[in-house]
C-alpha cells in the first residue's frame, strides 16, 4: 500500500495546510454502537406529551441582565408589564438555563430563511415530537359543529417587540387592508385555504380585541393548521403589525405608495419591523452578508422558574453560499448550531472525524425524512414545448404522453432499477432501497395500521426484476430499433429525458444517481435515456409546471399531507400532475384561457383517471372532521397510488442528517426531520429555551 | 550532404555547407532537456492517444461494484513474508454504520497474480483491429475482483483507465486547437502584414477586440451557445474551435511583425518584379521565413490549450460527461469529501503536469535550435 500511503500523505498534508487536519484512515475509531434506525418512528422518540407546566405560586419574574439595566435606566418597562397577563410557561428539556451568548451560524440563503424557519413561532404550532399541534401565539381555538366557523383566541397582553399590544386589530389590518387590497402585491398570500368553495375569500370577523373568527361556506377543519408551518405560512404572509405598517399604507398615509409598503413589509430584511418572536432582526451589514437577530424584550414565554425567555442574547448569521466552504467551517466548529448548512448525509464521515477536535456533537436522531431521495417523478400530462425532440409537435407529445400515462411503462422503469447499486453509487452504499413515499415519520403512518400502509407503499414495485420489466415493455409494443434501443409503439425512436437539479440539497447525489439510472435503464430495458442537468437554469421549474418534462429527479419528504398535499393530491400546478393540478388550482372549469396558451387553464382530468380519483379524495378530506379520520383518507389515496402507480420511481429512502451543535449547547431536542416542509424543523422546537453552558 | 563530406574529419563535416535544418537538428540534439521532452512527448502521445485501450486493463465505461475502492497495491511478498510473483489481494466491502462510511478491506485469503498481456474487454485498436489483449491485468471474473492501479471512482470505474482515455481528449484538443490556431493566426497575420493599410487596420483591431475581452465570460457565453442535444463529439470539436478562435490573436500579431520586415527583403521584391501573384509571394516566399518562429510559439502554447480545456471542463463550461477528459476527471475531485476519502482522484494531476513540462522542455529546445546562427 505504499503508493496509497504516499498519496494520502501528500493530499492530507495539503488538506491539513488548507484548513482541517485529517487523521489517517487507519486511526478511525472502530464501530462501537449501531446508529439510530434510519426510519425511526416519531413515537419511539417521545411517546407522551409534556404536561402543561405551571409556575410555582408567588414566583417573581426574572429577566436578562441587559434588560434589567435598561429597566433601571428607565428605557424599558419592568418585566411584569412586558409579559402578557398569562405568560406561557415553558418546560425546558434539560435544565434551567443561564442568560447570555450569541449563536453563530450561517446560511446559504440570501434572507437567511433557514434561520427564520426556527425563529418563527405561529399561533398554532407543531409539537416538538411532530405528533400533533399545540397552542403557540394563540391561547386556544375551536370550530363550530359544522366546521364552517373557526374561532381563534389570542393571548391577552401580548406585545410586539416595540411594546405595542398584539391584538385582533393587527389581524383586521392584515385581512382588510392587505389581503383584500388586490393592489398590494407584497408579502401576503391569498391561498386556497382562505377561500370559499366558489374561490372568493372567506369572511373574517373581529368581535373583540382577542378574538378572530373565520367563516366559510365549507368546513375549515384543515385551514388553520397551515399556520403551523410557521415561516412561509404565518411569519411572512400573516404577521403584520398594524401600528407600524399603517405608516406606509397608502390608505392611511397619503404620501406613501404600495412600493413603500412592500419595502417596509419585509420582516426578514427590515430591522425596523416589530416582531413577535424570541429574536427579531436588528442589524444587516451593508453588504447583506451578515444578519443579527437580537432578543425581543417583550417575548411571551417564561421558564418554570419565571425567567423570561430566550436565554440566548442574539443569533448572528453569515451568508456563505459555497457549500464546500460551509462544510469546512462546520468541521472547524465555527457554528454553534448548524441545522441545514453542513451538507448532506455523505458529509457525515468527515464531520464525525472532526467532532471531538472541534468541540461539536451530532444530534444523532436527526433524519432527513425523505421518502424518496432521489426519486423520479413521471409527468402525467406531457405536452409539447420542451424541445426534448427535434420533432416537438403535439402529435409526438401525445404519443409520449400516452406512454408516460401507461402504468405498465412506469412499473417497467421501477422494476428496471437495481436500487442497491444506485445506493452504492449515490449514497456510499448506505441507505434503504424502497419505492417512493412521503416521509416515513409522517403522522399518517403512526400506529400499526398506518405502518402497514406505509410498508405496502414503500415496497410496491420496488424489487429489481428486469425480466418482468421487459415483458411489460414488450406488451406495450415498444420494439427494439436498429440501434438496439426500444422505440415508441408507433415505431418512432424514443429517448427518455430526465431533468435533474440539486433538489434535496446535493447536486452530486442527483448527478451520480441519474448517471447510474441512465446506464441501468439502457442496459436492463433498452430504453435510451438523456440526462438533462438543469441546475440553476431558468427553465427548470417551467418545464415541470408547464408539463414539458418527462422524468425529473426529486427529493420527496412530507410529514403532513393535508397542509402540503402536492405529493399525493394533484391540486396544485406542480410535480407529477402539473396540468391536472393547474386545472384544479385555477378554479376548475371556471378558468378562462389566455389566448395563445392552450394549457393556461390546465387540463381537466378524465373521469376515473388517477388524478380525478385523488382530487375527489382530497375534497373528501376537506370535509372530514377529525385528524384520525383524515389519516384514513390518506390511506385511501395511497391505495389509489399503489393501484395506478407508481407516479414517482423511488430509489432510496431516508438518511440521517449531519446536524451539529457545539458541545455547550443545551436544551436542544435530539430529534428532528429536516426534509419536510410542514413542520419547518427545528421550528417545531422552542429555540428560546436553548442556552450555552460555558 | 554527408556523401560529399565523406573524406573530411567529423569536425570539418559540420562546418561545411550545411542546410539550415541540419544546423537546427544539430543544435537540438545537443539540448538534452529538449530531446528528453521530445522523447517523453512521443511516449505520452503514444500511450495516451494511440494506445490507451491496450495499456488500460478495462474498457472506459466498464462499471463495477467496487465503488470508490482505493488503489490496488501490487505485491511481491505475501502475508507470510514469502516472495512470490506479482499478485494482488482480494477486496472486501465493509460498511461502518457509525461513521457512515463504506471501506474496502484486504482479503488476504484471496490472491490474484498480475499478468502481462491478459485477455479482457473487447476493443478496436486504432478503431480498426478488434482485440481483447490488455497490457496487464488479473485473470479473475470481473465481478469477483479487479485491479485498480489508481483506485476506482464513484461509479466503480477503474480510475487508471479513465486517466488514460481522458488523456486522449485532452492531448488531442491541444494539438487540434493549436493546428486551427496556426492556420487562422498565420493566414491572417500574413495577410495583415503583407497588405497593410485598411486590411491590417481591421485585422489588428479585431485581434485587440478579442484579446480585450475577459476570457472566462466569453467562454461561458460561447459554451452556453452549444446546444445540449449535440452529440459529445460535436461538443468536443466546438470547444476546440472556440479555444482556437480565442487563441489566434497573439500569433497573428507576431507573424504580421515578421512579414512586415520580410516583405521588404530583396527576394520578396524580386518575386514581385517577376510578376508573382500576391498569394504566391505571401505563402510561398514569405511564410516559410516565419516558420521557425511559428513552430516555437505553437509548441509553447499547446500547454495553454490543454490547461484551458482542463480548467473550463473543471468549471463545467467545457467538455461534459459522458466525455472523459482530464478536466472532467478533475471535477470529481473538487469536493472536501473527495480529498479526504478518495484522494486517489487527484492522480489526474501528474499527467497534466508532465504534459505541460514536456511541452515546455521541447519548446525551449526548439527555440534555441531554430535560431542556429545566434552565438551561444
Amino acid at each position: 500500500m505504499r503508493r496509497t500511503k504516499l498519496l494520502s500523505l501528500i493530499t492530507t498534508t495539503a488538506f491539513v495546510l488548507a484548513a482541517c487536519g485529517a487523521p489517517a484512515p487507519s486511526e478511525a475509531p472502530a464501530p462501537t454502537q449501531p446508529p439510530a434506525a434510519p426510519t425511526a418512528a416519531i413515537q419511539a422518540v417521545e411517546a407522551t406529551p409534556l404536561p402543561t407546566p405551571t409556575l410555582p405560586p408567588e414566583s417573581k419574574f426574572k429577566e436578562a441582565p441587559q434588560l434589567a439595566e435598561l429597566v433601571k435606566a428607565g428605557k424599558l418597562p419592568p418585566v411584569e408589564e412586558r409579559l402578557p397577563e398569562q405568560p406561557v410557561v415553558t418546560e425546558v428539556r434539560e435544565a434551567i438555563g443561564k442568560y447570555g451568548g450569541t449563536i453563530q451560524t450561517a446560511s446559504w440563503w440570501p434572507g437567511v430563511g433557514n434561520v427564520l424557519l426556527y425563529i418563527s413561532e405561529p399561533p398554532i404550532k407543531w409539537k416538538a415530537d411532530l405528533t400533533g399541534y399545540e397552542p403557540g401565539l394563540a391561547e386556544s381555538w375551536e370550530w363550530s359543529e359544522d366546521g364552517k366557523t373557526f374561532t381563534l383566541k389570542l393571548r391577552k397582553g401580548l406585545k410586539w417587540s416595540d411594546g405595542q399590544p398584539y391584538t385582533s386589530a393587527d389581524w383586521k389590518f392584515w385581512w382588510e387592508d392587505m389581503v383584500k387590497d388586490e393592489d398590494y402585491k407584497g408579502s401576503v398570500s391569498r391561498p386556497s385555504w382562505l377561500r370559499k368553495s366558489d374561490g372568493t375569500l372567506i369572511d373574517m370577523e373581529f368581535p373583540d380585541d382577542y378574538t378572530v373568527v373565520w367563516k366559510s361556506d365549507q368546513p375549515l377543519w384543515i385551514s388553520p393548521f397551515y399556520m403551523a408551518q410557521g415561516f412561509w405560512e404565518f411569519a411572512n404572509p400573516m404577521m403584520k403589525p398594524a401600528h407600524y405598517l399603517k405608516k406606509f399604507h397608502p390608505k392611511y398615509a397619503s404620501d406613501k405608495t404600495y412600493d413603500d409598503l412592500q419595502k417596509a413589509d419585509q420582516w426578514w430584511l427590515n430591522p425596523e419591523f416589530p416582531c413577535l418572536f424570541a429574536w427579531c432582526l436588528t442589524e444587516i451589514s451593508a453588504d447583506g452578508q451578515n444578519y443579527k437577530f437580537t432578543r425581543n424584550p417583550y417575548y411571551w414565554r417564561v421558564d418554570t422558574q419565571g425567567n423570561q425567555l430566550p436565554y440566548i442574547d442574539a443569533i448572528a448569521v453569515e451568508i456563505v453560499q459555497d457549500e464546500q466552504v460551509r462544510i469546512l467551517n462546520c468541521a472547524q466548529g465555527r457554528y454553534d448550531t448548524a441545522f441545514r448548512i453542513c451538507g448532506g448525509p455523505n458529509e457525515i464521515p468527515l464531520l464525525r472525524e472532526k467532532a471531538e477536535a472541534s468541540g461539536y456533537r451530532f444530534l444523532e436522531n436527526y433524519l432527513n425524512g425523505a421518502g424518496a431521495w432521489p426519486g423520479y417523478m413521471v409527468n402525467q400530462y406531457y405536452v409539447e414545448g420542451g424541445k426534448n425532440y427535434p420533432d416537438d409537435t403535439p402529435e409526438m407529445a401525445a404519443e409520449i404522453r400516452a406512454l408516460l400515462r401507461d402504468k405498465r411503462f412506469r412499473r417497467a422503469l421501477s422494476f428496471g432499477l437495481d436500487r442497491e447499486r444506485m445506493i452504492d453509487v449515490a449514497w456510499g452504499g448506505i441507505g434503504e432501497a424502497k419505492g417512493a413515499t412521503i416521509s416515513p415519520q409522517s403522522w399518517h403512518f403512526a400506529g400499526p395500521e398506518g405502518q402497514e400502509v406505509y410498508k405496502r407503499w414503500a415496497s410496491a414495485y420496488a424489487q429489481f426484476d428486469p425480466d418482468q420489466a421487459n415483458a411489460l415493455l414488450d406488451e406495450i409494443g415498444m420494439k427494439k430499433g436498429a440501434d438496439g434501443f426500444r422505440t415508441l409503439p408507433s415505431g418512432k425512436p424514443f429517448e427518455l429525458v430526465v431533468d435533474i437539479s440539486d433538489w434535496g440539497g446535493s447536486l452530486k447525489v442527483q448527478v451520480d444517481a441519474a448517471a447510474e439510472a441512465k446506464a441501468q435503464w439502457e442496459k436492463n430495458l433498452g430504453i435510451k435515456v438523456r440526462v438533462n442537468n438543469l441546475q440553476g437554469q431558468p427553465e427548470l421549474d417551467t418545464r415541470t409546471n408547464e408539463g414539458q418534462y418527462m422524468l425529473r429527479g426529486a427529493h420527496i419528504a412530507e410529514i403532513d399531507i393535508w397542509t402540503y398535499p402536492d405529493w399525493i393530491f394533484p391540486i396544485v400546478n406542480r410535480y407529477m400532475f402539473p396540468l391536472e393540478g393547474r386545472w384544479y388550482e385555477r378554479g376548475k372549469d371556471a378558468c378562462k384561457l389566455v389566448e395563445g396558451q392552450p394549457y393556461s387553464c390546465g387540463v381537466k382530468p378524465d373521469p376515473d383517471s388517477p388524478a380525478a380519483k385523488l382530487q375527489a379524495l382530497y375534497e373528501k378530506g376537506l370535509r372530514t372532521k377529525t385528524i384520525e379520520d383524515r389519516h384514513k383518507v390518506v390511506w385511501e389515496a395511497i391505495d389509489v397510488i399503489i393501484e395506478e402507480g407508481p407516479f414517482v420511481i423511488g430509489v432510496a429512502g431516508d438518511q440521517p442528517m449531519p446536524i451539529i451543535v457545539k458541545n455547550y449547547m443545551r436544551n436542544i431536542l435530539d430529534y428532528g426531520v429536516v426534509g419536510p416542509w410542514a413542520p419547518a424543523t427545528p421550528g417545531n422546537q422552542i429555540p428560546a429555551t436553548w442556552w450555552m453552558d460555558k | 550532404m554527408a556523401v560529399a563530406a565523406a573524406p573530411l574529419t567529423q569536425a570539418k563535416k559540420k562546418e561545411i555547407g550545411q542546410s539550415y535544418w541540419d544546423l537546427v537538428w544539430y543544435r537540438f540534439k545537443k539540448n538534452r532537456l529538449g530531446v528528453l521532452g521530445a522523447i517523453l512527448l512521443i511516449a505520452l502521445y503514444g500511450s495516451f492517444v494511440a494506445l490507451p485501450e491496450v495499456i488500460s486493463p478495462y474498457a472506459l465505461e466498464n462499471r463495477s461494484n467496487f465503488v470508490e475502492a482505493p488503489p490496488t497495491a501490487i505485491r511481491l511478498i505475501d502475508e507470510k513474508g514469502q516472495l512470490r510473483a506479482p499478485f494482488i489481494y482480494g477486496l472486501e466491502r465493509k460498511i461502518d454504520p457509525v461513521r457512515r462510511l463504506r471501506t474496502w478491506e484486504l482479503d488476504t485469503d484471496r490472491k490474484y497474480p498480475v499478468r502481462l498481456f491478459v485477455q479482457g474487454d473487447e476493443y478496436k485498436l486504432f478503431g480498426l483491429i478488434p482485440m481483447n489483449i490488455h497490457l496487464f491485468g488479473i485473470e479473475a471474473d470481473q465481478s469477483e475482483q479487479r485491479i485498480f492501479l489508481l483506485g476506482s471512482d464513484a461509479l466503480g470505474r477503474d480510475y487508471f483507465t479513465r486517466i488514460m482515455y481522458g488523456g486522449r481528449l485532452s492531448l488531442m484538443i491541444g494539438l487540434l486547437g493549436q493546428f486551427l490556431t496556426l492556420v487562422l493566426g498565420t493566414t491572417l497575420g500574413v495577410i495583415s502584414g503583407y497588405y497593410g493599410g485598411a486590411v491590417d487596420m481591421f485585422v489588428q483591431r479585431f485581434t485587440e477586440f478579442l484579446s480585450a475581452f475577459p476570457n472566462i465570460p466569453l467562454f461561458m457565453a460561447l459554451s452556453a451557445a452549444i446546444p445540449v442535444f449535440w452529440p459529445p463529439t460535436a461538443v468536443y470539436f466546438m470547444l476546440t474551435i472556440i479555444l482556437a478562435f480565442l487563441g489566434w490573436g497573439g500569433l497573428a500579431r507576431q507573424v504580421r511583425g515578421l512579414i512586415l520586415s520580410l516583405r521588404e527583403r530583396e527576394y520578396a521584391l524580386a518575386a514581385k518584379s517577376f510578376g508573382a501573384s500576391d498569394w504566391r509571394i505571401m505563402f510561398r516566399h514569405l511564410l516559410p521565413g516565419t516558420m521557425s518562429h511559428v513552430i516555437v510559439i505553437a509548441t509553447l502554447s499547446i500547454p495553454g490549450m490543454i490547461l484551458a480545456e482542463t480548467a473550463l471542463s473543471w468549471l463545467g463550461l467545457g467538455l461534459r460527461p459522458p466525455l472523459t477528459s482530464w478536466g472532467t476527471l478533475l471535477q470529481d475531485a473538487a469536493t472536501i469529501r473527495a480529498i479526504r476519502f478518495t484522494p486517489w482522484l487527484l492522480w489526474v494531476v501528474p499527467p497534466i503536469l508532465l504534459t505541460i513540462l514536456t511541452y515546455n522542455m521541447l519548446g525551449d529546445g526548439l527555440r534555441d535550435a531554430l535560431d542556429p546562427y545566434s552565438g551561444r
